[in-house]
């Protein structure tokens, strides 16, 4: 279970974040809604250990993640799928994929671990041994997702998967992202589509301006008006 | 004029700029994964040309067993600078890293000239004189050697960098630092081990040049000059373009050298350099 509490993080004057408390269970979807700039990034960024909160704490089961370094955090099953997808785009598809199963506990699984999103992904292995910079948008993304895939998560934190997605690879990719609770792995979902998003989450987070002003279930939340002013591709 | 003295010209400048080429990859790796300019890469070439220098003194030892020694020497001089000076300072901000590479620069220039002395001064070898005959053309031993050495370390290394976890990482790094991070890659380890791979890069073109060229105290800016503009005509940030860069410049250098003398000859690569940026800003492999 990751529980992020009471964390203000950003610059002294105005933070990026104040007092935000979330959290996710195991085997479980989440996902954290807002318009750009509310602080989602930032969010992930401090789960991932790569910038430090100026108060609060992060916790993984009994672990605390403040001050760890990014590798260890992943190294401990918590991944990150980054905004943008940051693919090595003069590497194959092949290559990102490899890169993404070198952490200590997903090597020993990579041959399992490619068969794994193979499946999932037909058209990665299709496109093996092309660069990654020469895909498709839709393609990139899938790739990314396979590639955090690739480090065996037990948390999958996925940053705006939907940008510059049209509406069916939207849909395609949330089917996929919302049979990963399946599979053991939970999932944080950080998204500007709120509908999608809170479709395929059962808990929602909603960010303005760095504070969460609305949590619960997401079957709930779809009914807020708070929710239903936000609305991205409704 | 003889075609033959030409082609030999031609080729001994394609085989220095071989060993040209893998001292500018050294100096475009460290570049390229950790944003650093190190304006003390010439500078330790001439330390590795010194302590050649100094094991023929000692030992008599030829450059070409020195190499054994200068190249992990090296290796773990950059290791040690990097991890315990360099990289504290690049988590403050990069400038302050790119000045310290400058002091270093003036601290080797001072120590070497305290020792050595200022005189110019080169390292014989026992194969200097022997000829090796290419048809018509005739090679000097060292320029052979230089340029079988550097051919096969750079195959090695395009298959350290190709093949190898620790190449892929580099490459990752190069590419996307924060994906790389997010990897779970050690961005620090990497990054010294490169440093520490750039040296030894060094300490290998080191004591094979120094039968060729000779090495005073005040050649580590000229070297590092020279580097940087193979890597600023390769592309800054292609690996490739620094070798086929050096080849380029060994090549313009030494027929500059061939038609011109003095002064005139030393400004031909840099005229060459100034002509391929008017016409691809990029470099020659670089992005425009």
């Amino acid at each position: 279970m990751l529980k992020v509490e009471n964390v203000t993080a950003g610059y002294l004057q105005s933070p990026v974040l104040r007092e935000v408390s979330l959290q996710l269970e195991d085997n479980e979807c989440a996902c954290v809604v807002g318009a750009n700039g509310a602080g989602k990034s930032t969010l992930m960024s401090l789960i991932s250990g790569l910038m430090r909160p100026s108060s609060g704490s992060i916790m993984f089961n009994e672990t605390s993640l403040i001050g760890l370094s990014p590798s260890k955090i992943v190294d401990l099953g918590i991944i990150q799928v980054p905004e943008g997808r940051r693919l090595f785009p003069r590497m194959t598809v092949a290559e990102n994929l490899l890169l993404g199963a070198r952490n200590a506990r997903a090597r020993p699984e990579t041959k399992a671990s490619f068969e794994k999103v193979y499946h999932l992904f037909p058209i990665l292995e299709e496109r093996g041994k092309q660069k990654a910079g020469t895909l498709s948008g839709g393609q990139q993304q899938m790739l990314a997702i396979a590639r955090g895939l690739m480090a065996k998560p037990k948390v999958l934190l996925l940053d705006e998967p939907s940008i510059g997605l049209s509406p069916i690879l939207v849909a395609e990719i949330f089917k996929t992202v919302g049979g990963l609770v399946n599979d053991g792995i939970s999932v944080l979902l950080v998204e500007q589509n709120v509908r999608a998003a809170l479709a395929v989450s059962s808990h929602g987070f909603l960010v303005e301006r760095g504070r969460i002003v609305l949590s619960g279930k997401s079957q709930d939340l779809v009914e807020e008006s708070a929710i239903k002013r936000g609305f991205i591709g409704g | 004029m003889d075609l033959t003295i030409l082609l030999q010209v031609i080729l001994q400048g394609l085989m220095l700029g071989a060993m040209y080429g893998l001292v500018s990859l050294g100096m475009t790796l460290i570049f390229v994964t950790t944003g650093l300019m190190n304006f003390a890469h010439g500078s330790f070439m001439a330390v590795a040309m010194y302590l050649a220098l100094s094991l023929f003194t000692a030992f008599h030892f030829d450059p070409y067993v020195s190499v054994f020694i200068t190249v992990p020497t090296l290796f773990i001089i950059g290791w040690i600078l990097f991890r315990f000076v360099v990289r504290r300072l690049l988590e403050v901000h990069i400038l302050m890293a790119a000045q310290v590479t400058l002091g270093m620069l003036w601290v080797i220039e001072s120590v070497l000239s305290t020792i050595y002395g200022n005189n110019i001064q080169s390292v014989p070898t026992v194969i200097g004189s022997s000829k090796v005959y290419l048809g018509p053309l005739v090679v000097t031993g060292p320029y052979l050697v230089t340029f079988v050495v550097a051919a096969i370390v750079g195959v090695l290394l395009f298959l350290l960098l190709q093949k190898t976890d620790f190449g892929r990482s580099v490459r990752a790094l190069m590419q996307d630092r924060k994906a790389a991070e997010l990897m779970g890659i050690r961005v620090d380890r990497t990054q010294t081990a490169v440093f520490g791979l750039g040296l030894a890069l060094l300490g290998l073109a080191g004591p094979l040049v120094v039968p060729m060229i000779s090495v005073s105290p005040f050649v580590g800016l000229q070297f590092t000059l020279f580097a940087f503009m193979i890597m600023v005509f390769g592309g800054s940030s292609n690996l490739l373009g620094s070798v086929v860069g050096g080849l380029m410049f060994g090549l313009v250098d030494s027929l500059g050298r061939f038609f011109f003398t003095g002064n005139i000859a030393s400004l031909i690569p840099f005229s060459a350099l100034v002509l391929v940026l008017l016409l691809r800003p990029g470099g020659l492999l670089g992005e425009k």
